[in-house]
């Protein structure tokens, strides 16, 4: 393929950190307390041991073919029709989630800095950010992912550490919020949250270091789960949880009650950046997936000419919810049952394939 | 070929600068906006609309600068009615030239009779909008609320902070608590406790005349103006004003949460009746809140740690030795105790509104949500029995140790 | 067409130079040409005279100047060919002419060969060399050389007389210091490698010449360390200028050098650093970076550049740790202020007004009040007036020059003001701004801030925080992906390195023991691990570890 560099260890994890993390922004933290009340950080980290164990299986694939992405392994495993069905499966679901977080981002910056510009400047601005970084290639996009990494982590402590002020920690009881039955019940579809660690799978062959992957996928999903975790329990502890879960995009709510004395207050269009540059990393590198998928379903070598009209897709499909709740409520409601069940499903299969069709090189021990 | 890329290169370049410089949506230039600073809403006339007060701030009079103070209101308010508050912003703009804007707005004022019919309907109002944000101070005002605003504070040119810093002043005395947006919001929605809002209202005060250069200034009359001040705490039971608490209750109040910082008393002196001491009264620590359940009745112990700084003694007692501040101390606990003791009645039985936050304490001990929906705290607290205890100390005496001998 | 020559342009700054990058990749380099112009000289002089004339148009020609003369040992016709005003005539006289026609009075018996035998006996020239094809003649010339030709011999003699007028070694003009070297190159190539050597007086110090243009033929010097600098970079820096040494007429300026040599030329970055300080210069050669000096050029090349060597001062290192740092501190600061600071202003003005403090907006309110235009077109007037008085004053004569100085800042700061052209709080955002882009130190680098800063404006004009955090993004990608040489652009930041000291806090000089990495120097190891022998009195490979104050 054309473009393709080498990324460093480093890089790749500040990248999956990021994609991972960069729901936080958007609703999550909210649907975390809706459906988990005030123990909505503990659903987050019931989801994050789940998760773990799909991981499991993720990363064991990647070490029986060491080199190779998920397209081609999962030629390997069950030959090339089927193999390429599941790469289709990973198109779209890469395409789907790029479309509806590019809409939730933009919305959120409509509504929370540029009330009266019309969706279409700010989806075109980002549009040009996701076709220009995904021209350059994911060496880019991962070392710009790196470089921003300190700044981002600041930032967010900065929110924290201001937010503490008016936290009450009594707010986290009830400890178990509904019970343990509802959040156990809410655990499975909630997986979803973390489904973009597949990203590993596509960028396994292009990763410097070979037997670091294993370190990179769980330190990331260790770190997304903490961050996601403390959020959560950060809204929770700020806004009691019958507030909270009313709350859309409780980050920048969170980030509105930021006042230092008398002349540092209502600081939070400084926060943008911090938002913007996460958003555009964000989605870069679901579109970057979205496309290389394609290019690698059609044996496509140079896929640069797809990233034009593949952003016109995405374009597309993002202004497909008429309105606001509904693209919110779409992603986290009704598609995120899709999204776990791919997550959860295809390094299953993919896993249970290898092992019985006896594929793939099986370390001793 | 060379010259129609240059000369569509200019008409591209030309095009973005029309755009860029024309202004785009979003873009306000600072003398379109009318800034508000102090919002108040009160019930109009017949009961269906809200007559909304805006204070707005005249930059040129507030900022002095090099166009220099006038001797004009440096706020204009005005007031309008209207079926909601950012219809009215509609028609006062009809009238003003400049586009009201809620961004530096920092002050929110309910009027008495809005909040006594109960603050329901325009809560969401205040959350929804995006210029709204929930760092506001809300305050309940017992007189109209166009007489509030049309006062010019006299230290103060910008009448906003006057607000804010009084609120932030409070720390000091204690006699009104500080409460913003969120806060009120929070335990709005929450069952574990009831919203309080300080409460202003206008007093009159006596101020002399400034001195002229006239000899006979003692001929002249002391006017008699109106000024605003802070006369306590309005208590809410879910979205209504149930009633008050005045300055003194507040202080108690603020010491049962926790919120006390510091503030001067007076009491008598227990050794002299004719004389008084003066201390200064300053939190020891936080207010410590024990609750155990027993037999279905609940149980609350309530530990309020003070220390005191003499301040003033009339009487020639020296109550440096150890044996007069023990008894001191003890005197001024149980005054203190009495009116805490007070209070709680006045918040179980009076108001049956838990304004302190008990319920959070009950809260702690039930393992999920539905249990604690089921329980129903606000039907609990007045039958609670809350037991008090306070502790004084005499930390410090000031500079002198003996009051003076007049011998 | 148009539209996709646009989209062309746009997305060519991303392009990845696939072609070279340090250490990873191994290239071909294909052979270099040979020499295609090998006509040689003649046994009769008189044929190499006249082939000569044609070539130099004499007798037109005044600058050219033939002398012939009689070799008085030997009893033979020679001549020689020079150009007046290169030359030293002094040497030319008394080490060539004076020698050949009267010292040796007396026929000498020799059995070597004749132009051996001149060279060797009878001309006490410091530099002679032998050549028989015409075009090293013709090259030799025009360099300011004298070249001897005999009769009966094929062979000529290049005898080095170069002397001409030019400025001595003077001030810095750009990159000025209060604590350090005030020595700053000039146009004379052999003054500046001169100037280069003093500072590493190391026996691998190697300069290769190059001449660069077929009708400029400037002189061009390589200069690196023999056991340190990478093979492949020094490979790929010479197979670039020997492709565009004949490709090009006339390059008289390094900095037209840079824009043959550069990776991308259309962006906003420079990629190879330019200085004028031969200390800076050879500290970097030291690194293992690779230097070109360049005849006519008083700013030498630095091969391959990062971003930490645009914000560094030579003054940072000539200082103690401490102030070194702060100057650093105060750098990095203004860096930011430059760039960001009409975009925050604007983005503040317009679109935020909520971040202000209450009374500070109240007092711009009322300040604007008497403004007629908006803060956009205030602020692109102010920027406009502004870089008219930085261009305007670089041309002015020193006499007036600090009067202009003043009555610019008198008319445009004042009198605007109190003519309500602009509101007095813009005046003291563009003075700071100003202030800011003086500090930095590269002219180059305060050339992309310059730029930059109005990019970010317009965007921030546009949409706010948004707009420019949307500038700082786009800035961001292609900043990661430039790279120079094949050294990204952005090392020890973005393919991070655990070795990476030195960017905007500088270690103590004694702790800094390892070359950058990232050039993948033959030699990493610079310094001994305890470099105080005598604070540390333990051995000098370790051990004990550098100990700070």
């Amino acid at each position: 393929m054309n473009n393709d560099g080498k990324i460093g260890s480093r890089e790749a994890l500040t990248l999956l950190i990021i994609i991972m993390t960069g729901k936080i922004f958007l609703s999550f933290p909210r649907d975390m307390v809706l459906l988990g009340q005030t123990a909505g950080w503990f659903l987050v980290i019931l989801a994050g041991l789940v998760s773990l164990i799909a991981f499991a299986f993720l990363s064991n694939l990647l070490k029986r073919f060491p080199g190779k992405n998920l397209l081609q392994i999962s030629t390997e495993i069950f030959g090339m029709v089927l193999g390429n069905v599941f790469n289709c499966i990973l198109f779209f679901f890469f395409l789907i989630i790029t479309a509806l977080f590019f809409r939730q981002f933009a919305e959120s910056f409509i509504i929370s800095i540029l009330p009266h510009t019309p969706i279409s400047v700010i989806s075109l601005g980002f549009m040009f950010i996701l076709v220009y970084s995904c021209h350059l290639g994911i060496e880019a996009i991962s070392r710009l992912a790196q470089f921003y990494g300190p700044f981002v982590l600041l930032a967010l402590i900065f929110i924290f550490g201001f937010s503490l002020k008016n936290a009450d920690f009594q707010q986290l009881a009830p400890v178990f919020g509904p019970g343990i039955l509802p959040l156990l019940k809410e655990t499975l579809p909630q997986t979803s949250i973390f489904s973009e660690i597949l990203l590993l799978g596509i960028i396994a062959p292009l990763i410097r270091e070979k037997n670091k992957l294993f370190k990179i996928g769980i330190t990331s999903l260790l770190i997304s789960i903490v961050i996601s975790t403390l959020v959560t329990a950060l809204v929770t502890l700020v806004y009691n949880y019958e507030s909270a879960n009313k709350l859309l995009f409780p980050i920048f709510q969170l980030a509105r009650l930021v006042s230092i004395e008398r002349f540092a207050q209502r600081t939070e269009a400084f926060f943008v950046f911090l938002w913007f540059f996460i958003a555009g990393l964000n989605l870069s590198g679901l579109f970057y997936s979205a496309v290389t998928r394609f290019a690698q379903t059609f044996r496509i070598k140079n896929y640069q000419p797809l990233i034009i009209p593949l952003g016109l897709l995405v374009y597309t499909i993002s202004l497909i919810p008429s309105n606001m709740t509904q693209s919110v409520d779409f992603n986290s409601f009704k598609m995120n049952n899709y999204y776990a069940l791919i997550f959860l499903g295809i390094p299953l299969i993919l896993w249970l394939g290898a092992l019985i069709l006896r594929k793939g090189i099986r370390s001793k021990s | 070929m060379k010259q129609k890329k240059n000369i569509s290169r200019i008409i591209l370049i030309i095009i973005i600068s029309l755009v860029i410089l024309n202004g785009c949506w979003d873009r306000r230039e600072l003398d379109n906006l009318a800034i508000v600073q102090a919002l108040g809403f009160d019930l109009a006339p017949d009961q269906r609309h809200v007559m909304i007060s805006v204070m707005i701030a005249i930059p040129s009079q507030i900022s002095g600068g090099q166009s220099g103070g006038g001797n004009g209101p440096n706020v204009l308010v005005v007031t309008k009615e209207a079926p909601s508050i950012y219809e009215a912003f509609n028609v006062i703009n009809t009238s003003l030239n400049r586009e009201i804007t809620l961004l530096q707005n920092q002050v929110i004022i309910f009027g008495e009779k809005l909040a006594k019919q109960g603050v329901q309907d325009w809560v969401d109002h205040l959350l929804r909008y995006r210029e709204m944000r929930r760092t506001l101070l809300i305050f309940v005002s017992k007189d109209p609320i166009l007489e509030i605003m049309t006062i010019n504070p006299k230290l103060e040119k910008s009448p906003a902070e006057y607000f804010t810093d009084l609120a932030r002043l409070s720390e000091k005395n204690g006699m009104s608590p500080e409460i913003i947006l969120n806060q009120f919001i929070n335990s709005y929605e929450s069952s574990v406790q009831e919203s309080v809002a300080p409460v202003i209202g206008l007093t009159s005060a006596t101020t002399a005349k400034s001195t002229s250069s006239d000899s006979n200034s003692g001929g002249k009359p002391e006017k008699v103006e109106k000024e605003i001040s802070t006369v306590g705490t309005a208590v809410f039971k879910q979205d209504r004003l149930v009633g008050y608490l005045d300055n003194y209750e507040t202080q108690t109040f603020q010491m049962i949460t926790s919120h006390f910082k510091e503030a001067m008393l007076t009491t008598k002196d227990p050794l002299d009746k004719n004389g008084k001491i003066s201390f200064r009264l300053s939190a020891g620590g936080p207010t410590k809140i024990r609750y155990h359940v027993q037999a279905g009745q609940e149980f609350f112990a309530v530990t309020i740690n003070q220390e005191a700084d003499l301040i003033s003694i009339q009487s020639k007692i020296d109550y440096t030795k150890p044996i007069y501040e023990d008894r001191l101390g003890k005197y001024i606990a149980a005054q203190l105790k009495r009116r805490v003791e007070k209070l709680l009645n006045k918040a179980q039985n009076d108001y049956q509104a838990d304004i302190f936050g008990f319920g959070i304490k009950v809260r702690n001990t039930m393992l999920t949500t539905t249990d604690w929906q089921k329980y129903d705290w606000p039907k609990h607290f007045p039958n609670a029995k809350i037991k008090v205890k306070v502790n004084v100390s005499i930390r410090r005496v000031g500079v002198q140790l003996r009051p003076p001998d007049p011998s | 067409m148009k539209f996709r020559q646009i989209m062309k342009h746009i997305f060519s700054l991303g392009e990845r130079d696939t072609r070279f990058s340090l250490g990873e990749r191994s290239k071909q380099y294909p052979k270099s040409k040979e020499k295609e112009n090998t006509e040689k000289l003649q046994k009769n002089l008189a044929k190499n005279k006249s082939n000569l004339e044609e070539i130099f148009g004499l007798p037109d020609n005044k600058d050219i100047v033939i002398r012939e003369f009689k070799i008085t040992a030997l009893n033979k016709n020679a001549l020689i060919i020079y150009i007046d005003g290169l030359t030293d005539r002094n040497t030319q006289n008394f080490a060539i002419l004076q020698p050949l026609m009267l010292l040796a009075s007396e026929k000498i018996e020799h059995s070597l060969e004749l132009a051996d035998f001149i060279s060797q006996k009878l001309i006490p020239d410091q530099q002679i060399t032998k050549t028989e094809i015409v075009d090293d003649v013709v090259s030799a010339i025009l360099d300011g050389s004298t070249v001897l030709l005999f009769d009966n011999s094929t062979q000529a003699l290049i005898t080095e007389t170069k002397g001409w007028e030019h400025r001595g070694i003077e001030k810095p003009a750009s990159e000025y210091v209060v604590r350090g070297p005030q020595e700053s190159f000039n146009e004379s190539f052999r003054a500046n490698t001169a100037s280069v050597r003093r500072y590493l007086k190391d026996p691998k110090l190697i300069t290769e010449i190059f001449s660069i243009g077929r009708r400029s033929r400037t002189t061009l010097g390589l200069m690196y360390l023999k056991d340190v600098a990478n093979p492949q970079l020094l490979e790929e820096v010479r197979y670039r200028l020997n492709s565009i040494s004949d490709a090009t007429d006339f390059i008289s300026e390094t900095g037209t050098l840079e824009e043959y040599l550069e990776d991308h030329p259309l962006s906003i970055i420079p990629q190879l650093l330019s200085t004028e300080r031969p200390d800076r210069l050879a500290a970097q050669i030291r690194e293992g970076f690779v230097g070109i000096v360049m005849a006519n050029s008083p700013f030498s090349l630095i091969i391959p550049a990062t971003y930490t060597m645009f914000i560094h001062a030579s003054e940072d290192y000539y200082l103690r740790w401490p102030f070194g740092n702060f100057l650093r501190f105060i750098r990095a600061a203004s860096l930011f202020t430059a760039l960001f600071l009409p975009a925050i202003y604007i983005s503040l003005v317009n679109f935020h007004q909520e971040m202000i403090p209450t009374h500070l907006l109240l007092a711009m309110t009322s300040a604007r009040e008497n403004v007629p235009f908006p803060a956009v077109v205030e602020i692109i007037l102010m920027e406009f007036a502004f870089e008219l008085i930085r261009e305007a004053g670089i041309r002015v004569p020193s006499v007036i020059g600090p009067t202009i100085g003043i009555v610019g800042a008198l008319v445009l700061g004042q009198a605007a003001v109190a003519a309500s052209i602009v509101s007095p709080i813009l005046i003291i955002v563009i003075a700071i701004t100003a202030l800011s882009s003086f500090v930095i130190p590269n002219y180059n680098a305060s050339f992309s801030v310059r730029i930059l800063r109005f990019f970010f404006l317009f965007l921030a004009a546009f949409l706010g925080f948004f707009g420019l955090a949307l500038g700082i993004f786009l800035l961001s990608l292609h900043l990661v992906n430039l790279s120079s040489f094949g050294v990204p652009f952005l090392t020890p930041l973005a393919p991070s390195r655990s070795k990476a000291q030195d960017q905007i806090i500088r270690p103590f000089a004694f702790n800094q023991r390892f070359r950058p990495t990232f050039l993948k120097p033959l030699d990493l190891i610079r310094q001994q691990a305890n470099s105080r022998p005598w604070k540390n009195k333990k051995s000098p490979q370790g051990g004990n570890k550098d100990q700070d104050e």
